[in-house]
């Protein structure tokens, strides 16, 4: 039996043909357990709770119940009262020749019945699920045995992994991949610039080796099985990539790979036009490049499946009547619940899952949208942004002066349905003061700001021992502080302040000095933290002071920050 | 002298509201200060106080001059708490802060929990007369709207530039406190009128 678990996967890695095995075994087994069988009570015990029916039988002992239930045979299952707790009640299932007792419990509120943490409407699906998860774990086992050894699953085959092995890889996953492979020297060439992101999943990937090297020498002579994964993992660091690539190739359709070499074409030429720019300044410097390096854990919430569902990561199913496993809010995946602790932070959010552009959070929405000019950066504000260059520098007052609120919803509507085939068109709106607030109106809407809440304190107390310190040491300080800001929002604060530097420059003409754009803006992108704090007034007051400096010198110092 | 005045004279807190970048700070700065600034600065929160007689009786006033943006609206409701008269500033020029008027007026309303307010609607910048996009008759129809129910709101036209009505404006919202307190309006809660009595 052990071999058959094995199989699926020897045989994408040899054959080529199989691209996603969802495993069985444990559909059969939940289809083959023993159904509910409630043991009627002949004769009705007085006062008998509302909340059960004729399965329940008063107050018979144990032995009693015991007989009725081998009478019975395997499922059947009746209530009684407790024979140590009198007012509680017991629920006693036969199962494999052995009968098994629980606490009972009920809410009546709600209506739920529970013996562990799942809950149910009625008992008799309560039992159903039981039966299903005793069947499950005796007859399977083997594969539940397997399955909680780390080793035995390998996330770059999982289901996850290999269908949505071309968009990671047009969003540069290979790339984020490459340095996990030792043949990753062709890769390392493009990826020059990223020493920062290699050395992180380097280190992570280092960690995960030696955990797997543990493991499998703890194990030693584990099943066959397991042995022979491990060792076609550990000696072929390359395996993820490579096995991936080679068994899927062939398998696919040629309009993909011509849009996936389309795409990453896309990024060349990205990359080549601004470099053309020469300035030291550009955004799309190869580390923050690839939204698909962004990573982002994924938002798992305990859910019940209607129908079969299958583990996106070890392939198996999922088995249960309620609460079989976790999905993933922003990506759909899902997994059982031991699996979904071992996931790794991949989540490729999907607009389909994430439903709106405003209100949602930064990275999510980078990953969950199709690439933009300048990777990293949402799309609505790159419009904007555009959009406000295009037509709207020398408009005096611009980001100070409100546009029409009603077409600034229009706008937030539209961006939220947005499609491909249908963009948005900011340029009927005549008013350029409108797409301003519409910019900062995505900015306020973020749950967390540009600047987040965990470096608020850090930019601030930069700014707080300005007296001390040279502009060049501020800007050293300013600089570190946003290299610690996650990806996303580092590119978004880069791509924004970019902007308003050109809008500082023309202050002439528009009005706006870095301070008049920092007074305006600072709200928008720094937040505090803490809630009492905000409850003060006084305090609130007293801090605006620096959240403004923070911004007037990301603004005004933009070529030594950013640089 | 002043400060026998100061001692006698309880502060009257005027607030100053409205729209980004309508002169809202340009007004009140020509009115304490008499000068037209011409920086730029967007205004957080500034205070002044300047005494005055008016109808030959003395008053204080602590003029709060606040700020536009939307990004402050947080700070907004605190200070209309504080404010005992208002005025509302839009420009004649700019067609979205004269749409906030409204909306801002049913804030002080709703915050202030009273159905009547001391308040002054100014159409400012009118200097400007090229690019003026708001009638008065417009901004009339507005304010006799809110008349029928409030009789402590008025409609003045200035220009901080050329200090047209600068005073006025100030004045009048003073005059409307005035008779306000006189009517015992400040203990006059909205949805006050008891039918049974």
């Amino acid at each position: 039996m052990s071999t058959t678990i094995a199989d699926p996967a020897t045989e994408s890695e040899d054959s080529s043909s199989v691209v996603i095995v969802w495993k069985s075994e444990l559909y059969q087994l939940q289809q083959a357990a023993p159904n509910p069988l409630p043991v009627l009570a002949v004769h009705q015990p007085p006062n008998p709770p509302a909340q059960y029916g004729p399965e329940y039988h008063g107050p018979i002992d144990r032995a009693e119940t015991e007989q009725l239930l081998a009478k019975a045979g395997q499922g059947a299952f009746l209530i009684r009262d407790s024979s140590r707790n009198p007012g509680q009640y017991t629920l006693s299932i036969r199962f494999d020749e052995e009968n098994k007792h629980f606490h009972l419990y009920y809410d009546s509120d709600v209506g739920e019945h529970w013996v562990g943490e799942k809950r149910f409407n009625n008992v008799s699906d309560l039992v159903a699920d039981g039966l299903i998860h005793f069947y499950v774990e005796t007859r399977g086992a083997h594969i539940l045995k397997a399955l909680a050894q780390d080793a035995a699953t390998v996330y770059e085959e999982s289901p996850y992994y290999t269908a949505r092995y071309y968009t990671l890889q047009s969003r540069g996953w290979r790339r984020r991949l490459a340095p996990n492979s030792a043949a990753g020297a062709s890769a390392s060439a493009a990826n020059s610039g990223a020493n920062l992101i290699r050395r992180d999943s380097r280190l992570l990937y280092l960690q995960q080796q030696e955990q797997r090297h543990r493991r499998a020498s703890e194990d030693g002579a584990a099943s066959a099985t397991n042995n022979s994964s491990v060792s076609s993992l550990s000696p072929s660091i390359a395996a993820p990539v490579a096995v991936v690539v080679s068994s899927l190739s062939p398998a696919i359709p040629s309009t993909n790979s011509t849009l996936a070499s389309a795409s990453s074409g896309r990024v060349d030429d990205r990359d080549s036009s601004s470099a053309d720019g020469g300035s030291s300044l550009s955004l799309s410097s190869a580390s923050c490049c690839d939204t698909g390096k962004y990573e982002k854990a994924h938002c798992f919430r305990l859910t019940t499946f209607k129908g079969p569902h299958w583990c996106d990561f070890c392939q198996h199913f999922m088995w249960g009547l309620i609460a079989q496993g976790f999905r993933c809010t922003d990506c759909g995946f899902q997994a059982h619940r031991r699996c979904a602790d071992r996931v790794p932070p991949h989540c490729l959010p999907d607009m389909k899952y994430v439903k709106r552009v405003f209100g949602s959070d930064l990275t999510t929405l980078v990953k969950a949208t199709p690439p933009t000019a300048v990777p990293g950066v949402p799309a609505v504000l790159e419009r904007c942004v555009d959009e406000i260059e295009s037509r709207g520098l020398d408009s005096e007052g611009l980001y100070r002066v409100a546009g029409f609120h009603d077409d600034i919803e229009v706008i937030k509507l539209a961006f939220d349905k947005e499609t491909l085939d249908n963009p948005v068109d900011l340029s009927r709106f005549d008013d350029v003061n409108t797409v301003a607030s519409v910019l900062k109106a995505y900015l306020r809407s973020l749950p967390i700001p540009v600047i987040t809440y965990d470096m608020y304190d850090k930019f601030l107390a930069v700014v707080r021992r300005e007296g001390d310190d040279s502009t060049a040491q501020l800007n050293a300080s300013l600089r570190q502080c946003v290299s610690e800001l996650p990806p996303a929002h580092r590119q978004t604060l880069n791509y924004l302040c970019r902007h308003l530097h050109r809008v500082a420059a023309r202050q002439r003409i528009n009005m706006m000095s870095p301070e008049n754009l920092a007074i305006v803006l600072a709200p928008t992108l720094l937040r505090s933290p803490s809630a009492e704090y905000i409850a003060d007034p006084l305090r609130v007051l007293n801090n605006a002071k620096y959240e403004r400096l923070v911004v007037e010198m990301l603004i005004s110092e933009y070529e030594t920050v950013f640089a | 002298m002043s400060k026998s005045v100061s001692k006698s004279v309880k502060p009257i807190k005027i607030v100053v509201i409205g729209s980004g970048g309508v002169g809202k700070s340009a007004l009140t700065l020509q009115f304490s200060k008499s000068k037209f600034f011409l920086d730029y600065d967007p205004t957080i929160e500034d205070s002044f106080s300047k005494s005055c007689y008016i109808d030959n009786e003395m008053a204080r006033l602590d003029i709060l001059d606040t700020a536009g943006q939307e990004e402050f609206t947080s700070m907004r409701e605190q200070y209309m708490r504080l404010g005992q008269a208002f005025l509302v500033v839009f420009s004649v020029t700019d067609r979205k802060g004269f749409e906030e008027v409204d909306s801002l007026i049913q804030l002080i309303y709703r915050v202030k929990d009273r159905e009547a307010f001391p308040i002054m609607v100014a159409g400012n910048k009118i200097d400007l007369q090229n690019d003026r996009c708001i009638d008065q008759s417009l901004a009339q129809e507005l304010v006799q709207r809110h008349q029928e129910f409030n009789p402590y709101c008025a409609y003045i036209e200035t220009s901080a530039k050329t200090r047209l009505n600068v005073d006025l404006v100030f004045h009048d919202l003073v005059r409307l406190l005035r008779l306000y307190n006189a009517k015992g309006g400040s203990k006059q809660a909205k949805k006050s009128k008891c039918s049974l009595l």
